[in-house]
């Protein structure tokens, strides 16, 4: 028997708890022996319509079901799963399209002007009608599972490669440390193209717990739809935590939320504090990840109220070293750049060797490849991690990446826009868009609402005349945000 | 459209994309006007308390909170009815 991936999770679930509820949506519910055979539907009409193992399969649709079809159904015939999120304009859609090369691009509904896009209600009626596929394609480790595209300081996203090897290493680290079981239902509000989203999968086909796919239609409701579903595990981000707690006031019914994961972004004391007086009976999990290797450490549940700060310790198996500048490990309790060793981290970035030779570097005790993640942090004396900051040019907003790179290059597509400074979210204010524009900061947001998803739409803009510049002529970031600040100051 | 200048008014509290002088546009989608799940909370919130009203649970979805219109339809329907 050849080595196992996260296929093999599913079907050997499948095989004992065929009648169990495995996902569902607004819509539809699947148990296992539904969800496995419509992912060899799915993967007999890739087969039929010339897809070939390694071929790049892009897929831009609302969490759903079918979602859950075309990710298994990709890896049985070798295909490689692009997710792109829901909310992703044309323009960034696009990009990611020609920069892997898809073969195919799935999307709810068919797009003027983009014939060669499918649209889901084109393709599932087609899906429905064919056999299941005779066999999957043997995969290898090396083979690859997923492109996760990303925000980093490029103007583009780009393609995390993710192998299966890595992939099922990751699933398995997670699920010792993060432990779901047949009993458990997940409530999932996550982008299912954010890791952190599409690994509830993963984790729900291992232990037979059950997918729920909470829709933003019951965003006001949030924590009754929750209580309604009988959901005992909510991953999390804080924005969302914010949600389930505006919307934790009215619900009538009980809950019976077990386990409350968080990453993405570190939480709050006031909103642990205030998620413990809300939902006694569940614990929470803190945890810190990268999607270069999907995550780097976990802690035990409701550990951080003995150890406070940290965000766990390493996936079992894996190493976290903290390193000077110079790349020698420092002392217990000093802060360097967290880097990263083991089966999960992936394989570099698509079709960009430069960016992937400054992140994954060869160690040289070993030759063993390691992340150099750009986060920085310490580890105490019983080996528990600390997040302090990031050097890399992106920012945290809602728990996901945010390129300011990729917000300017946008800003200066629209006609007008001469130059864009965007100024990163920090604990004191959100993200601000400054230009240099011939037309009005209100339309510069709504022009750029069309081009970018909502969650990179900045809510404010201000037009300038000009951007403050350096001893080397190039624009003085810092010392443009310190004036915008000193504006926003007096005008509140 | 006319509708309450308290309903203009706590609209535009959370209305980024719109100049002080341009009017609501009725039919846009909340989303597209750059509304995003916490922005909806809070101008549920916001309605709430600008007209002391309560919204029921069965309208508490994205089809009450689409565009202004749907959610004006429903506000008008919570309102006390004018005596006589």
């Amino acid at each position: 028997m050849g080595a196992r991936h996260v296929v093999d999770l599913l079907d050997d679930t499948s095989a004992t708890l065929g009648n169990s509820p495995a996902i569902c949506d607004s819509t539809d519910e699947w148990t296992f022996t539904e969800l496995v055979t419509f992912s060899k539907k799915f993967a007999e009409w890739l087969a039929r319509n010339g897809v070939i193992a390694g071929d790049r399969v892009v897929l831009r649709i609302a969490p759903s079901c079918a979602f859950g079809a075309i990710v298994y159904g990709c890896f049985r015939v070798g295909a490689i799963l692009v997710p792109v999120n829901h909310s992703a304009k044309l323009y960034q859609l696009d990009s990611i399209v020609e920069d892997a090369k898809a073969k195919f691009v799935i999307t709810d509904e068919t797009i003027d002007g983009r014939p060669a896009y499918i649209g889901l209600e084109t393709l599932w009626p087609e899906v429905r009608e064919l056999r299941e596929i005779a066999s999957d394609l043997q995969l290898q480790p090396s083979d690859i599972a997923l492109l996760m595209y990303t925000s980093g300081s490029t103007s583009k996203p780009k393609g995390v490669i993710c192998p299966h090897g890595a992939v099922m290493f990751a699933v398995l680290a997670i699920a010792s440390a993060v432990s779901y079981s047949s009993e458990d239902v997940v409530g999932c509000r996550l982008s299912l193209a954010f890791d952190y989203g599409l690994y509830q999968l993963f984790l729900c086909s291992l232990s037979g717990a059950q997918l729920v796919l909470i829709s933003p239609n019951d965003d006001l409701r949030f924590t009754s739809a929750l209580a309604r579903r009988g959901v005992t595990v909510v991953p999390l981000v804080p924005s969302l935590a914010a949600l389930v707690l505006a919307t934790a006031e009215r619900v009538q019914m009980p809950n019976a939320i077990r386990l409350f994961t968080n990453t993405g972004e570190a939480m709050s004391a006031k909103t642990l504090n205030s998620l413990r007086e809300t939902f006694p009976a569940a614990r929470i999990q803190l945890m810190y990840g990268i999607t270069e290797c999907k995550r780097v450490s976990i802690m035990a549940p409701d550990g951080d109220l003995v150890r406070h700060g940290s965000v766990g310790q390493p996936l079992p198996g894996t190493v976290v070293r903290i390193v000077d500048s110079d790349g020698m490990n420092v002392g217990a309790g000093e802060i360097g750049e967290i880097v990263v060793s083991g089966p999960h981290v992936m394989a570099g970035y698509w079709a960009d060797s430069d960016l992937t030779g400054i992140y994954f570097k060869r160690a040289e005790l070993d030759g063993a490849i390691e992340l150099h993640t750009g986060d920085y942090g310490h580890l105490d004396d019983d080996g528990y991690l600390y997040f302090r900051g990031r050097s890399r040019d992106f920012f945290k907003r809602h728990g996901i990446r945010i390129s300011a790179a990729e917000i300017e290059h946008a800003a200066t597509q629209i006609p007008g826009v001469s130059a864009a400074v965007l100024i990163p979210t920090t604990e004191r204010s959100d993200m601000l868009l400054c230009v240099i524009s011939e037309i009005a900061p209100e339309r510069v947001l709504l022009k750029l609402s069309q081009l970018l998803d909502p969650q990179r739409v900045p809510k404010s803009c201000r037009v300038m005349q000009e951007f403050p510049l350096n001893v080397n002529g190039k624009i003085d970031r810092t010392l443009l945000a310190t004036l915008v600040g000193e504006i926003e100051g007096n005008a509140n | 459209m006319s509708w309450d200048i308290r309903f203009d008014s706590s609209l535009r509290k959370f209305l980024p994309y719109l100049s002080g002088s341009e009017p609501v546009p009725e039919d846009t989608h909340f989303v597209d006007l750059g509304v995003d799940s916490m922005a909806i909370v809070e101008l549920q919130e916001e309605i709430e308390s600008a007209f002391e009203i309560v919204f029921p649970y069965e309208v508490l979805n994205r089809d009450t909170f689409k565009t202004p219109f749907t959610l004006w339809t429903v506000v008008k329907s919570l309102l006390p009815t004018e005596a006589g």
